[in-house]
């Protein structure tokens, strides 16, 4: 089980209160957490931060949050890193290919923030 | 006939652009929503600081209106992808009786007062199919509309098996009732009776009318019963099997 204070989480979401809000979440639970606003900074940064955890963002600018899944996963360095799914084009048929395509949970906005951390600990453990 | 079926494409092309605009509206609202909603949430926890008390009551109202918002939009985006038939229903393996339980319990854990609720069995099946998400969805909708028109009384929830490959769910409410020209209008968007008005202002009427139409879409119907004043049967007929493709 990872403890919450080992935690490295890289959170990619391009609206940026909506990434205020995810950091804050995280730092309010001394969560270890870095943002990027695009999945090819985010890509850029994975050998720098070392996380054991993506937050995701399906709908990017760029590359989007389907495009940096497969990449994380066809990368055998980054394979077995989680990743969840986080988006405001919530419905039942997205939760469903989100998990089909490999993220390990799927979350719409707006977040629970209660059941987000738990979900992720239970996750995580 | 060509005639007729241009119409038809045309309307089917109209009606997909439009529930793409209502998709793309939904995503709009959603970004600052989760803002919002997860912001008041994080300063009622107490994630920036102790708040005073006058700030909790803003604070909660904030809340309050945030995830009102939200269950308008929800509904809304049900009632109008369920009425295209463009709802991704589940079909899967349900204890109906776990179901309801577990629908009630979660009502009277959120209600503020203390209408007693039963579940009554009258040989209910086993087991059914269908998506149960959207059928604990129909029936805590329901529910919620039943203990907001009931100040006392008993509010019953039973169900039991049909003829042949039905099964049916009954939730009596003890309450303010419709009168007949209420209920030949519930069911349809935005309608409200006039007394369950006064003891709910902030709804909208949009919940009975997408459950109607995620019912129909099951291959179920509803029916509402009321007498003003004495309360309101609502009658949910189900078949055993959802069908996968309704008409």
């Amino acid at each position: 089980m990872t403890p919450i204070s080992d935690w490295r989480v890289l959170v990619i979401e391009d609206e940026a209160d909506s990434m205020e809000v995810v950091k804050e979440l995280f730092e309010h639970h001394q969560v270890s957490c870095w943002a990027v606003g695009t999945a090819e900074e985010a890509l850029a940064m994975i050998a720098e931060v070392q996380p054991n955890l993506f937050v995701v963002d399906l709908a990017l600018p760029g590359m989007d949050g389907w495009g940096f899944l497969k990449t994380i996963k066809d990368d055998p360095n980054t394979a077995h890193i989680p990743a969840v799914a986080v988006t405001a084009y919530h419905s039942a048929n997205v939760a469903r290919q989100a998990i089909d395509a490999g993220f390990r949970a799927y979350f719409p906005k707006p977040l629970d923030t209660m059941s987000f951390v738990r979900e992720l600990s239970r996750m995580l453990g | 006939m060509s005639g007729h079926k241009e119409s038809d494409s045309l309307e089917g092309h109209f009606q997909a652009s439009q529930i793409a605009f209502l998709r793309q509206m939904a995503h709009e609202m959603r970004s600052p929503l989760n803002s919002v909603i997860a912001t008041t949430d994080m300063l009622l926890g107490g994630a920036y600081g102790e708040i005073l008390p006058r700030q909790r009551i803003a604070s909660e109202r904030i809340m309050r209106n945030g995830e009102r918002l939200l269950r308008l939009m929800d509904n809304a985006m049900t009632f109008i992808r369920a009425s295209a038939n463009g709802l991704l229903l589940k079909n899967t393996q349900i204890n109906p009786v776990d179901l309801l339980q577990h629908c009630l319990d979660q009502q009277l854990a959120a209600a503020s007062k203390t209408t007693l609720c039963t579940v009554i069995q009258r040989g209910p099946p086993s087991a059914v199919w269908g998506d149960p998400d959207y059928l604990g969805w129909i029936v805590t909708g329901l529910l919620s509309n039943a203990l907001i028109a009931s100040d006392q009384g008993e509010t019953q929830l039973s169900l039991q098996a049909d003829s042949g490959d039905r099964w049916i769910i009954v939730l009596t409410d003890p309450g303010v009732g419709m009168t007949p020209e209420e209920v030949s209008q519930v069911g349809e968007p935005f309608f409200r009776g006039r007394a369950f008005r006064r003891l709910h202002p902030r709804g909208c009427g949009l919940t009975a009318a997408a459950i109607k139409q995620v019912i129909r879409m099951m291959g179920g119907i509803i029916r509402w019963e009321s007498t003003p004043d004495q309360g309101t049967t609502v009658t949910l007929n189900l078949p055993l099997v959802m069908p996968e493709y309704p008409g």
